[in-house]
């Protein structure tokens, strides 16, 4: 493969550097939480390191294709990620009470996550070629585009990735000037659907238990919420200096439910205590501002889009998923960008890093 | 532009708010809050521990225990440290180990994970097995899994393994000598823990057995040293216990271990895999976890949330979530009358092997079944299956030992005339064998229903039946003494078996008629679908047929169309040339077609097997295989029960309830009530028909007229019901293995099957003796099948027992017998 030297040239190292970083700790951690040190099967660390390997390769060659031209495709992404989730409600198999996995014994993924970024794709082009969104037509077109997805994986049921839909769109449109009156008005009906939803029966119980117990994290310390009061034990046992990696005792004793996918960050915050839990988060601080700066020099509303609704999701992933684990958030199965073990989120997330770094490395020349 | 700037620094602003509430929230919680939640998590980490639930009780009509569960102490170990240093859990395990052994329960500390042994002072692999070739397969992967040298001998092993372990210390000679001066048994038991143990290392909640269903005193002295061994706990769990022993294993069936292959299966259903028994056999495995009938013996366990120190020492309880019970299952069997039957079937067998019945001693007289229906419910009274074995030796430890394992499980490799029994079999629903005369009211009831004889008919016998060309089978009458019965009714037949008699009505009913009515009652695969007839039964049957067109064709089919379809026309350039295999789709079609009997033109056509000789072959064969399937000759051999016919004790049980009730063909069924936990009614069972035969009255008279005088003076079982109290009607049976079964130990199967009382049926029976010799033989089990369900005879003049104290002490019996 030939790598454009200018495009290599442009790239944002410090992102990389960081992704590299971060799917580093990622590796070590999940070791940890599966014991391998023990004598647990290495079959998560290797699996994973495979699916980063794989997931460079799937970057490289997007960086390779200017993201005008991908964008070109929105349409086709669009329909054939929304045929995929009709797919998967029909063919597909259950995973924790949610029908999202498609695929042939260990081949698959979750139709979800493509859609995610087809999605994405599709708002950024819209928008872009939207004079202003504020009027009924374009926000009416923008709302169906951004419904239709969720409507499906509302069926699944999947609640967490509807959540970083929702936000990750609303990311978006805020940026691009969404009118004041309407965000206010938005909330207004959100707070009256939410109460709508919840006396109407649309969640699942254990849905409700969940948010329930977020509120009151005492009322059922052995129940609903026991994740949450593990994970937080975990992570403040670890304090300053932490306990070492491998010497988790909440970790190693098998105590934290889902240690390798959805609270890897309280394996990783109880060994590694306060000080690795901030150089954790300032290596997704570095890479989401470092978007940030790339979104507002793009060179076309196109990218600058496409960045806001990426960096907007993992942003989001990453406040859900640290913050269910100390209590700021209500507990749901969103993994940690990077770190958490599972393929197919492994890949949409450098996926849509290398989205953004070819945003970057195509804006044109700025001035610090 | 410049209000999207705008919009771009409050979006930069969010994110930076949400960053610092990360940050600041996560000070919060492991600075502020750090040394409170090191605390908790170092000395109050909280772990979940599953307390199994009590399986649920199995009992008989009348609510005796069959099968029921009793609390056992287990020396377990759990919450384990994941780094465990030898110096510390070491001396744990081997002051628990010493506190077991002095107290006698030595034997029975969990040693399954290290098969070495010392035998005669010598190290020694060690395993469950007598296969050399398993041994050798187990052998290595032992050593595989526990990264021992293939070379090694089980000496090099166990030092490997102890040096492994740090069990071993230098003396100043540098002579390694045992530490904590243990001894080699000690040593050995240590290390199969420390093995134990690491095959847990990724489920460290999970319990860990260091010596299961040890003595009170066991368990008392373990207690009363718990705070010096960490780790260590006394547990008060289930066993299942079966009051009766082996009276009711055909049906009762047993427990055992998860395997491999169920493991994954297990799991997804939440089962402990090292620590839970599943049913294996009979019920116990039918009504282990049954979504379909919604019973379940197994119920729900429990969870103690406790509170351990870092030690895994458990310092408190948090919660508890109690075990729900499994369901009570109430039986339709009456033990007394099991009792009865088991014991009369051991006692007739041990009488038939000595020649006190019968005359001539038939040693290999070992196997047979007994069953017993209610005619009016298809309930089963009574089943038994011999040899049967003892429930309870499964139930510790859901495996047994290699010698009793010789026993359960013989070897019958060798045994090629099928003389060793086998106790795990169910002879009761899963032994086909030839039923001989038994048979005859069949073709009786179908002749009169036909209109083919009458109640009155008189069929002359000769002696050699000469009514179909090429068929020269005789009655047994002159077979023997070159005698005829004379002229003959339907019930005089019956009484004398004669031959003759159902040949003519064998005859005049032709195959579809005879195949209808053994169809009808359960007896015969079925015509279309070729499935063997279901009696309805919840434990596993299998069931057999009459020799009819459909059996006669299914048993010769492969070899047919081999020598006269695929042998003739493959490659035959005369017939096409074709070259279709077998398994192919030509290959089913025409299959299919010769089953059928029904030559198919344009399937063939379709198939471009278009060559015409090879379709006027193929029809032609299709015409013959009917017309060899349908001979005369067959229908005849099967109305005397012979031929190819084979059935179960359990269908001829459930044939004659259907004859003797006019008619009605009830499911057959062995559980009547089945009990929430709380001792409400979950379900009840009602009785169900599967088909109405509607048998006409006088008919069914005249058969069990018939059957009535086989009891009676001139009859074949007369010597056993001389001077019965109740009236009874029955049929005897024996149908040689082989012309030549003598030669290699065999002798006839000896069936009865009988109703009472005759005027108005209420159980049926069917009882079978492997290599019994004649039917007649076995007829006193039936008779003490009678004499417990109308309580005469031996058991009139029982008194009424107080069966709870009574079973009371049977319980503590076994408990005895497995300290």
């Amino acid at each position: 493969m030939i790598l454009d030297k200018k495009i290599f040239k442009n790239l944002d190292y410090s992102i990389i550097i960081s992704i590299f970083l971060l799917v580093f700790i990622g590796l070590l951690t999940i070791s940890s939480a599966t014991r391998v040190y023990l004598g647990g099967t290495p079959r998560y660390v290797i699996s994973q390191a495979v699916w980063f390997l794989v997931s460079i390769c799937v970057g490289v060659v997007i960086l390779n294709i200017d993201y005008n031209s991908i964008g070109g495709y929105y349409k086709i992404l669009y329909i054939s990620s929304i045929i995929l989730l009709i797919l998967v409600l029909l063919i597909g198999s259950e995973r924790n009470g949610a029908k999202a996995w498609l695929g042939i014994g260990p081949f698959g993924g979750q139709p979800s996550e493509l859609a995610k970024i087809a999605t994405i794709i599709t708002i950024s082009k819209l928008l872009e070629d939207m004079e202003n969104i504020n009027n009924l037509k374009n926000l009416g077109k923008l709302a169906f585009v951004a419904i239709l997805p969720m409507a499906l994986i509302q069926l699944q049921p999947d609640l967490g990735t509807n959540l970083i839909f929702a936000v990750t769109i609303f990311g978006m449109l805020f940026t691009a000037g969404l009118d004041k009156r309407i965000i206010y008005g938005g909330i207004v009906s959100l707070a009256t659907s939410v109460i709508a939803v919840w006396e109407l029966g649309i969640l699942k119980s254990y849905q409700k238990d969940r948010i329930l117990v977020f509120f009151r994290p005492e009322l059922d310390r052995l129940g609903s919420g026991y994740n949450a009061y593990v994970a937080k034990t975990a992570i403040g046992s670890g304090k300053f200096f932490g306990m070492g990696l491998f010497n988790g005792i909440q970790s190693s004793g098998n105590f934290i439910p889902e240690s390798h996918t959805d609270f890897i960050f309280c394996v990783f915050a109880e060994e590694w205590g306060f000080l690795g839990a901030v150089v954790l988060l300032v290596l997704f601080l570095n890479i989401i501002l470092k978007s940030i700066n790339i979104a507002s020099t793009s060179k076309d509303k196109f990218g600058k889009y496409l960045t806001i609704g990426i960096i907007t999701m993992i942003t989001f992933q990453v406040l859900q998923n640290i913050g269910m684990d100390i209590g700021l958030m209500p507990i749901t199965g969103i993994p940690l960008p990077f770190i958490s073990y599972g393929g197919s989120s492994l890949l949409t997330t450098v996926v849509s890093i290398s989205l953004i770094l070819n945003v970057g490395a195509r804006r044109k020349k700025i001035n610090f | 532009m410049k209000k999207r700037d705008v919009r771009i620094v409050a979006f930069t602003s969010a994110v930076i708010f949400i960053f610092v509430l990360l940050v600041s929230r996560l000070f919060y919680i492991q600075i502020v809050n750090g040394d409170e939640m090191r605390s908790i998590a170092e000395d109050k980490g909280e772990k979940p521990i599953v307390e199994l639930a009590p399986r649920g009780d199995i009992l008989d009509r009348n609510g005796k225990k069959i099968a029921t569960s009793t609390q056992t102490f287990n020396i377990v170990i759990s919450n384990l440290d994941s780094k465990i240093k030898n110096d510390e859990i070491n001396p744990v395990l081997l002051e628990t180990i010493r506190i077991i052994n002095k107290n006698n329960d030595g034997k029975k500390i969990n040693t399954q994970s290290l098969p070495i042994a010392v035998e005669n002072n010598q190290f020694i692999f060690y395993f469950k097995i007598k296969s050399e070739r398993i041994k050798k397969i187990w052998e290595k992967s032992f050593k595989e899994r526990n990264k021992i040298e293939e070379s090694f001998t089980a000496k090099d092993s166990f030092y490997y393994l102890a040096e492994k372990y740090e069990l071993l210390s230098k003396d100043s000679s540098g002579k390694k000598t045992l530490r904590y001066n243990m001894n080699i048994d000690e040593a050995l038991k240590v290390i199969a823990l420390r093995l134990s143990i690491k095959e847990q290392a990724y489920s460290q909640y999970k319990t860990i057995y260091i010596a299961k269903n040890v003595n009170r005193k066991t368990a008392f002295a373990v207690q009363s040293k718990i705070l010096e061994l960490p780790g260590i706990q006394c547990e008060v769990a289930p066993m299942r216990v079966y009051p009766y022993g082996n009276v009711g294993s055909a049906f009762i069936g047993h427990l055992g271990r998860i395997s491999d292959e169920e493991s994954q299966t297990y799991n997804s259903l939440g089962y402990d895999i090292n620590r839970e028994l599943i049913g294996k056999l009979g019920l116990e495995k039918v009504l282990e976890n049954n979504k379909e009938l919604n019973i379940s013996l197994r119920g729900e366990p429990g969870v103690r949330y406790v509170r351990v120190n870092k030690f895994g020492k458990v310092i408190g309880e948090n919660a508890t979530l109690d075990p729900i019970p499994g369901d009570t299952v109430i039986t339709t069997i009456n033990m007394d009358v099991q009792l009865a039957a088991e014991k009369a079937m051991a006692e007739t067998l041990a009488k038939i092997r000595s020649g006190e019945i019968g005359g001539k001693p038939l040693k290999n007289a070992n196997a047979g079944a007994a069953i017993a229906i209610d005619v009016n419910t298809g309930e089963v009274i009574a089943m038994v299956s011999y040899p049967g074995f003892d429930p309870n030796i499964f139930a510790e430890t859901g495996s047994i030992t290699p010698e009793m394992s010789n026993i359960i499980y013989p070897d019958v490799s060798q045994d090629k005339a099928n003389l060793i029994p086998l106790p795990t079999l169910n002879y009761a629903t899963m032994g086909q064998g030839p039923p001989g005369s038994t048979f005859k009211p069949l073709t009786a009831i179908a002749g009169l229903e036909e209109g083919v004889i009458t109640p009155s008919t008189i069929i002359y016998d000769y002696g050699v039946y000469r009514g179909v060309n090429g068929f020269n089978g005789a009655c047994w009458v002159w077979n023997e003494r070159h005698q005829t019965h004379g002229p003959t009714d339907v019930a005089k037949a019956l009484q004398v078996s004669c031959n003759y008699f159902f040949f003519e009505v064998g005859k005049r009913l032709g195959s579809e008629k005879f195949q209808k009515w053994a169809v009808k009652f359960g007896l015969a695969r079925d015509p279309i679908t070729g499935e063997s007839p279901k009696s309805g039964i919840e434990i596993e049957e299998r069931a057999g047929s009459a020799s009819t067109a459909t059996k006669y064709k299914r048993t010769r089919i492969n070899s047919v169309m081999r020598e006269r379809i695929l042998n003739v026309i493959i490659g035959n350039v005369k017939y096409g040339g074709y070259t279709f295999t077998e398994g192919s789709e030509e290959y089913i079609a025409i299959k299919n077609m010769m089953l059928e009997g029904r030559f198919d033109k344009q399937k063939l056509n379709e198939l471009n097997i278009t060559n015409e000789r090879t379709q006027k072959k193929i029809e032609l064969e299709i015409n013959r295989f009917n017309s060899e399937a349908k001979s005369i000759g067959e229908v005849l051999n099967a109305s005397i029960g012979q031929g190819a016919t084979e059935l179960t004790p359990l269908q001829l049980a459930n044939y004659i309830a259907t004859l003797v009730n006019g008619g009605n063909r009830y499911k057959v069924h062995l559980i009547k009530q089945v009990l929430n936990p709380d001792g409400t009614v979950k379900k009840d069972i009602q009785p169900e028909i599967l088909d109405k035969l509607a048998l006409k009255e006088q008919n069914v008279k005249a058969v069990i007229e018939g059957m009535a005088k086989v009891t009676s003076e001139g009859g074949t079982a007369a010597w056993v019901f001389r001077n019965y109290e109740i009236l009874t009607g029955g049929k005897t049976g024996s149908a040689e293995v082989s012309k030549f079964q003598e030669s290699y130990g065999r002798s006839a199967y000896g069936w009865y099957v009988g109703f009472a009382p005759l005027d108005k049926p209420q159980i049926a029976v069917a009882v079978v003796g492997y290599n019994a010799g004649h039917g007649n033989s076995v007829a006193p089990v039936a008779k003490a099948i009678y004499d417990a369900y109308f309580k005469v005879g031996a058991y009139k003049e029982q008194k009424v027992q107080d069966d709870s104290l009574n079973q009371q002490n049977q319980v503590n019996k076994i408990q005895n017998n497995n300290r």
